[in-house]
């Protein structure tokens, strides 16, 4: 086994602890086995940056090709996002109970796909692909951050109705309303200048690789969409005033077109990006 | 003419036009685009007949040319101008009133929005100072007048979204058009033969904007060099043409040009598509009174599945005089060329395998010979002058988006008034920020509270 793998593996285990001490933190509502959850996200974390690093100087490029390499930086990013929302408020620790097992389920799944490495062929050798995927990773994350703050603050705003919601006094240890909605906001603000960037620099690529800076890919097509669709919620929220429970439901339902243009466009159509998710 | 203005400038209307120009997209997706001989096409509406009947009505096979698509999208860009130019002028109007309280800002204080707290009496010290310090803790510039201080941030922020709408807008003017007056094309160049940058060049012929005209460069292109793998940092980047541009006698740039690596002349670029390339020939017709003598370059088209590796060329000999003569030229393995020649009314049939130099008769035709056995490159010639600006709007765009959203423009007015007893002062306070810092009320307050304001409304 190659020891990039092998350390992976290490930090799929170490997940694999930490959500279960997230999710017995929940339970049982045991703020020391929370804390303990945070620090082995934090070591599981540290981990897989090795195993990327390791990776990435082995084979001569980031983590851009192929299912492993894409679905690892996915949860890494994940991990990494939890972490900076704990950093940013204690409160967040909670939200690592959905976060920490999603990002180990992508792992685990990465780990049975060919760790083999994909050669860079001569249309993807351009320093642009690290930068369309960086910012792609990071897009994906702020959205999925954004998603997993609006669903925290609708389960709240439920309690606040006073109808019961599971979780209740979980929920209860999350920052402010307001904060929870000024964050979403500003992860959504982020995810659609990173998704930007993302467009851009893919358009720059083409442009370089092929003449063309926009060619109505489908890929491409579904990237403008979910970004035109985080473009409606920015302007509902900046332009029309919409706020709290109104814009959380526009973030909660913009997360499936974005996983769709990530993951569904490469099964359902034709496209020059097909590769990217090779199994 | 005012009705088209608010038309325009209607932030509902904009956003419905968002949304339905989000879907038209997704719905362009869903069938395949193409003239009805495309292959897609053809198969889709076999598949789908109905639905073919409504979509070639609807014009869905070319979908950004309907104007379903086209006037909507013409609307929004309008819209996202007239944006720009309202939100400049409201950020110039914020930016400029900046420190000065007004009378409808004084009764905002009365609004259901406002805080109030409640500061017991401390001595002699102003209880507006002590509100001016809470406002400065928040990040605030103060302002501060008889009863009442203006707070409020670096404005930076408020041209934030004038820029970010700005730039869309013509992010969308410059990609329209660039649209309208580009070209682009492929060439096929036979090694050391220059070819002019000229529509006639093109095989068949160059895609251009309807403005484009004929505003060819008019450069002389030649490769000099065809790689088959090129290796770069040990990466195969697959074929490479060294390719020169002169103007008249001028060497202009030359270059070796693969995938990822295109020779820029200002805002024209040259690619070599990768692997296309061949071997190639110079053949000459040879003059028989009733055939005019000519050159043909003849460039192969490599097919893996084809039994010598290459695509047969094809050619016609028109002669005055008689039925015209098809001619199938093969390269072989060898470097030999196998040509087989015949009449339509079969009279004429025959067949020779020649090398570089050498010739044949055709039986009561023209006489064949290869000039030259060669090779062959593709070069694809674009001009848009565009996407510069395009970059530049995007560029602009970000830094808009960013600053909106990152560098929020922040007031806050706060009034003090001594209640009836003289014993405590209430502080009413209104924050704005709402829209693009929610948080930022809750901050505030929280600074009153830390301040030893007690909070009462």
């Amino acid at each position: 086994m190659l020891p990039e793998v092998m350390i992976m593996f290490g930090a799929t285990v170490i997940y694999a602890l930490a959500s279960a001490c997230l999710v017995i933190a929940v339970v049982f509502g045991k703020a020391k086995v929370e804390r303990a959850g945070v620090w082995l996200s934090a070591i599981g974390l540290a981990t897989q940056v090795i195993s990327v690093a390791w990776r990435w100087i082995r084979v001569g490029h980031g983590p851009s090709l192929g299912f492993y390499e894409v679905a690892s930086l996915l949860s890494l990013i994940g991990v990494g996002l939890f972490l900076t929302l704990v950093l940013m408020h204690r409160g967040f620790a909670v939200a690592g109970v959905a976060i920490v097992p999603f990002s180990l389920l992508i792992l685990g799944a990465s780990m049975l796909a060919s760790k083999g490495a994909d050669a860079v062929s001569g249309s993807l050798a351009s320093f642009w692909l690290a930068i369309h995927v960086l910012f792609a990773n990071l897009a994906y994350g702020g959205y999925a951050a954004a998603f997993v703050l609006s669903i925290a603050f609708l389960m709240r705003d439920r309690a606040q109705d006073g109808t019961p919601v599971r979780f209740g006094k979980l929920i209860e240890r999350l920052p402010a309303q307001e904060i929870v909605d000024d964050l979403t906001f500003k992860f959504v603000g982020a995810g659609f200048i990173f998704q930007g960037i993302m467009i851009a620099s893919g358009a720059v690529w083409a442009n370089e690789a092929w003449g063309r800076y926009w060619g109505w890919d489908p890929m491409e097509t579904w990237s403008l969409i979910a970004w035109a669709v985080y473009a409606i919620y920015l302007h509902l929220r900046l332009t029309m005033g919409w706020r709290g429970a109104r814009a959380a439901w526009v973030t909660v339902l913009s997360l499936p077109i974005l996983v769709f243009s990530l993951l569904g466009v490469p099964v359902v159509y034709k496209s020059i990006h097909g590769a990217y998710l090779r199994w | 003419m005012a009705r088209l203005w608010r038309g325009l400038r209607s932030r509902r209307v904009a956003s419905y036009l968002l949304v339905y120009v989000t879907a038209f997209f997704g719905v362009a997706t869903l069938v395949p685009w193409g003239g009805p001989e495309s292959p897609e096409v053809m198969e889709w509406a076999a598949a789908n007949p109905f639905a073919e009947s409504v979509v070639r009505a609807l014009g869905m096979h070319d979908p950004y040319t309907t104007p379903w698509f086209l006037v909507p999208a013409l609307w929004l860009a309008a819209s996202t101008c007239a944006c720009a130019y309202e939100r400049t002028v409201s950020a110039l109007r914020v930016m400029r009133s900046q420190g000065s309280v007004k009378s409808g800002d004084l009764r905002s204080l009365e609004g259901a929005d406002a805080l109030h707290f409640r500061l017991p009496a401390s001595g002699d010290a102003d209880p507006l100072d002590r509100v001016a310090a809470v406002a400065r803790s928040v990040g605030m510039r103060v302002r501060r007048g008889p009863v009442a201080i203006f707070g409020y941030s670096r404005s930076i922020g408020l041209l934030g979204s004038p820029v970010f709408h700005a730039a869309m807008g013509l992010l969308f003017v410059f990609a329209t058009m660039g649209w309208l007056t580009r070209a682009e094309g492929g060439i096929a160049l036979l090694r050391d033969r220059a070819k002019e940058d000229a529509r006639a060049s093109y095989l068949a012929g160059a895609t251009t904007g309807l403005l484009f005209g004929d505003a060819y460069t008019g450069y002389e292109l030649t490769v000099r060099e065809v790689i088959e793998n090129h290796i770069v940092d040990g990466v195969g980047r697959g074929s490479a043409a060294r390719i020169e541009v002169r103007d008249d006698d001028r060497l202009v740039r030359s270059q070796l040009v693969y995938t990822n690596h295109p020779l820029r002349l200002g805002t024209t670029l040259i690619h070599h598509p990768k692997d296309r390339w061949g071997l190639a020939a110079v053949i000459s017709v040879g003059d028989t009174g009733s055939v005019q003598a000519q050159t043909i370059e003849v460039p192969f088209e490599r097919d893996p599945d084809a039994p010598l590796g290459h695509r047969p060329y094809l050619f016609t000999i028109e002669p005055s005089v008689g039925e015209a003569i098809d001619v199938s030229v093969t390269p072989d393995k060898a470097a030999r060329l196998a040509i087989l020649a015949g009449s339509r009314d079969r009279a004429i049939k025959s067949d020779a395998v020649i090398g570089e130099g050498e010739s044949f008769v055709i039986p009561r035709g023209p006489r064949i010979t290869v000039v030259e056995l060669t090779r062959w490159a593709e070069v694809t010639v674009v001009r848009d002058w565009s996407v510069p600006f395009l970059y530049l709007m995007f560029i602009l765009g970000t830094v808009g988006v960013t600053l909106t959203m990152y560098v929020p423009y922040r007031s806050l007015i706060a009034r003090t008034a001594r209640r009836a007893d003289g014993d405590e002062t209430v502080v009413s306070v209104v924050v704005r920020a709402q829209k693009n810092d929610p948080a930022f009320r809750l901050r505030v307050m929280e600074a009153f509270q830390n301040d030893g304001f007690e909070r009462i409304g």
